[in-house]
């Protein structure tokens, strides 16, 4: 077992056996589910667009809470003294972070399948769009992790690390409606930066590769920076 | 034989505060050396430093025979580290918390059972394998802590106040195992206790304001001893009578009640110089009570050297 | 150190793969889809490659902030 085998497991224990992520679950498939169900009693209609736009909503508002202990929690109680004076590297530490975050994000996904599920029985579906919609939910999730992930690497305060994750998920929910207010190049930028923006394709059955780039960059570029900040010390 | 920690001239910057300034000590294999230094004075970081858990601003760190920067694995897994409130998962049972640090540390296969068996036995956790850790007393916290240090039987433990928080029959069980861990380990730790470090240390650095004041604090320059004799009778009369004597090298009073005094007399090691001593005394009529030797106290020494660097920084 | 050595030998690994792919997608041999998709994958792998990179950046970057400091504290004595 590699030391990045033996964090990872470390940290599916520690994830599950703390009570946030069976409340996260637990609040995300009852309003889910309430949903769901309301929408499709009123239009009839065989689709999960709506879904994923209010999926991609509840993301932002539950991630914070997932990730905020990650890193912060271990800078409060020292326990990263712990793991840093062992041979094990930044990156297998919040690589495998990243991971068991990823799985609970991957576990709230499958557990939305049922709707997708629900559909097939009573109905016939659209399947590009509900397979691109979990796509892009899976890249958001990502995304968000990685943002949350740095939130906490960078305090050893919870509260701050969900606050300033939260913060960041809002602004770059809505910067592009902004966008037109700003000068030439810079109201590009702004619509571009956008989760929203990127998101939206997938939803509605289309999957762009810039899309798909856009959040692997944010992805790849949040874990590099949680392992620098980790490395501030 | 080589030292198995070798320190040269290590400077430590936090922004622009200086926490460690110019240090370098050498730790012989097989040593008890304490550090002792008020809060602050920088132990932490030093000791953070040989662990390979930050960089040295300026200077060089060898541990068993690897550089703290280039090899820092190497290092880690050659020391073993008790970090200041013994941090645990307080999520994970002990026996979980015992095996992940096994792995981690690069243990495999039946090894982990092995070790973590070992260092259960040598802190005496058997009975707290099954709790969670969240849910210890502070002495088994410590003790826990303790024994992942101990795991793969680390060439250096390093110890960051390992008593804090005990209570007497703990901080004597962890004094013995560390004694006992003497010869085959090298064992460093910190205290701002002196008492505690009296008792355990085979040597004593004495750190202050990120500066080793001593890296032998009770090692002496002169092969004297130190007498105290309780005299009654005139200051001046005692004073003459013991410059007289030759091997005394110098004598200082300490007041004790009106007439009686302690006089602390350097002297020259042997029965000879005390036998001179009390004959001259008599003679003159002086009425001596009391002669015995002072060992060279921790204490004072740790007062002269802070006072004296005080005194400095004053200047 | 062997770590530096496999490093190199990824970072080499991927930097080819991602040309590879790059190319054959510009050739456009099979049609826009699959140029389309080797471009994208291109694309991604030189994003790993950065990434890799970014990883064997030195973990402390002496000077700077810690130089300037020593420097101040060694004038004013």
């Amino acid at each position: 077992m590699t030391a990045f085998s033996v964090l990872l497991l470390k940290e599916e224990k520690a994830l599950f056996s703390s009570p946030i992520a069976y409340a996260v679950m637990t609040v995300f498939l009852l309003l889910m589910s309430y949903s769901f169900t309301l929408t499709l009693f009123l239009s009839h209609q065989p689709s999960l667009v709506h879904i994923f736009f209010q999926m991609f909503v509840l993301f932002m508002l539950t991630v914070p809470l997932i990730t905020m202990r990650l890193l912060a929690e271990e800078r409060k109680l020292r326990t990263i003294e712990v793991l840093l004076t062992s041979p094990v590297t930044e990156l297998d530490i919040v690589l495998a972070k990243f991971v068991a975050s990823m799985s609970l994000i991957v576990i709230l996904l499958m557990l939305s399948g049922s709707y997708a599920v629900v559909l097939a029985i009573y109905g016939d579906p659209d399947w590009g769009p509900i397979y691109s919609g979990y796509l892009g939910l899976l890249l958001l999730g990502a995304a968000l992790v990685g943002v949350g992930l740095l939130a906490s690497a960078l305090t050893a305060n919870q509260m701050i690390a969900a606050l300033v994750s939260l913060s960041l998920f809002l602004l770059l929910w809505i910067i592009d409606s902004f966008g037109y207010l700003l000068p030439s190049p810079f109201d590009a930028l702004a619509v571009n930066l956008s989760l929203s923006v990127h998101f939206k394709p997938f939803a509605v059955g289309s999957v762009y590769l810039s899309d798909v780039g856009f959040f692997l960059s944010v992805t790849l570029l949040t874990l590099f920076l949680s392992v620098r900040a980790l490395a501030r010390r | 034989m080589s030292p198995v920690v070798l320190v040269r001239q290590l400077t430590k910057w936090y922004g622009p505060r200086r926490a460690v300034a110019d240090v370098s000590f050498a730790v012989e294999p097989g040593e008890i050396i304490g550090l002792l230094g008020p809060n602050g004075s920088g132990k932490s970081t030093i000791f953070r430093i040989l662990t390979g858990y930050l960089a040295p601003s300026s200077g060089t760190v060898e541990v068993a025979g690897f550089d703290v920067v280039r090899d820092a694995f190497a290092v880690r897994r050659e020391v073993g580290y008790v970090p200041e409130d013994a941090p645990l998962y307080e999520h994970m049972r002990v026996v979980e918390f015992l095996r992940f640090m096994a792995q981690i540390k690069g243990l495999r296969g039946k090894a982990i059972g092995r070790a973590v068996d070992a260092a259960a036995t040598r802190l005496d956790l058997d009975r707290v394998m099954n709790l969670t850790a969240g849910k210890l007393s502070r002495g088994f916290r410590q003790r826990v802590s303790i024994a992942q240090a101990l795991l793969t039987e680390p060439k250096v433990l390093i110890l960051d106040e390992p008593t804090s928080g005990l209570d007497p029959h703990q901080v004597i069980a962890v004094r013995d195992l560390i004694r006992s861990l003497a010869g085959h380990q090298s064992v460093l730790l910190a205290s701002h206790v002196l008492s505690e470090i009296e008792k355990i240390a085979s040597r004593v650095m004495i750190l202050l304001d990120g500066t080793l004041l001593t890296a032998d604090a009770r090692a002496t320059t002169s092969t004297d001893v130190r007498l105290r004799a309780r005299i009654t009778g005139s200051e001046s009369e005692v004073r003459t009578s013991l410059a007289a004597i030759s091997g005394v090298r110098a004598v200082s009073v300490e007041q004790v009640a009106a007439a009686e005094r302690h006089y602390l007399i350097d002297a020259e090691p042997g029965d000879r110089v005390r036998g001179e001593i009390t004959r001259t005394l008599v003679a003159k009529g002086l009425e001596l009570t009391e002669l015995v030797e002072v060992r060279a106290d921790l204490e004072q020494r740790f007062l002269d050297l802070t006072r004296r660097r005080s005194g400095k920084a004053a200047a | 150190m062997e770590r530096r050595g496999s490093r190199i030998l990824v970072i080499v690994a991927l930097s080819l793969a991602a040309l590879a792919l790059g190319a054959l997608g510009s050739a456009n041999w099979w049609g826009e889809r699959v140029s389309n998709s080797l471009l994208f994958a291109a694309w991604c792998i030189a994003l790993l490659v950065l990434f890799v990179l970014g990883m064997g950046l030195p973990l402390r970057l002496r000077g700077g902030r810690e130089l300037r400091h020593r420097r101040v504290a060694q004038v004013g004595g």
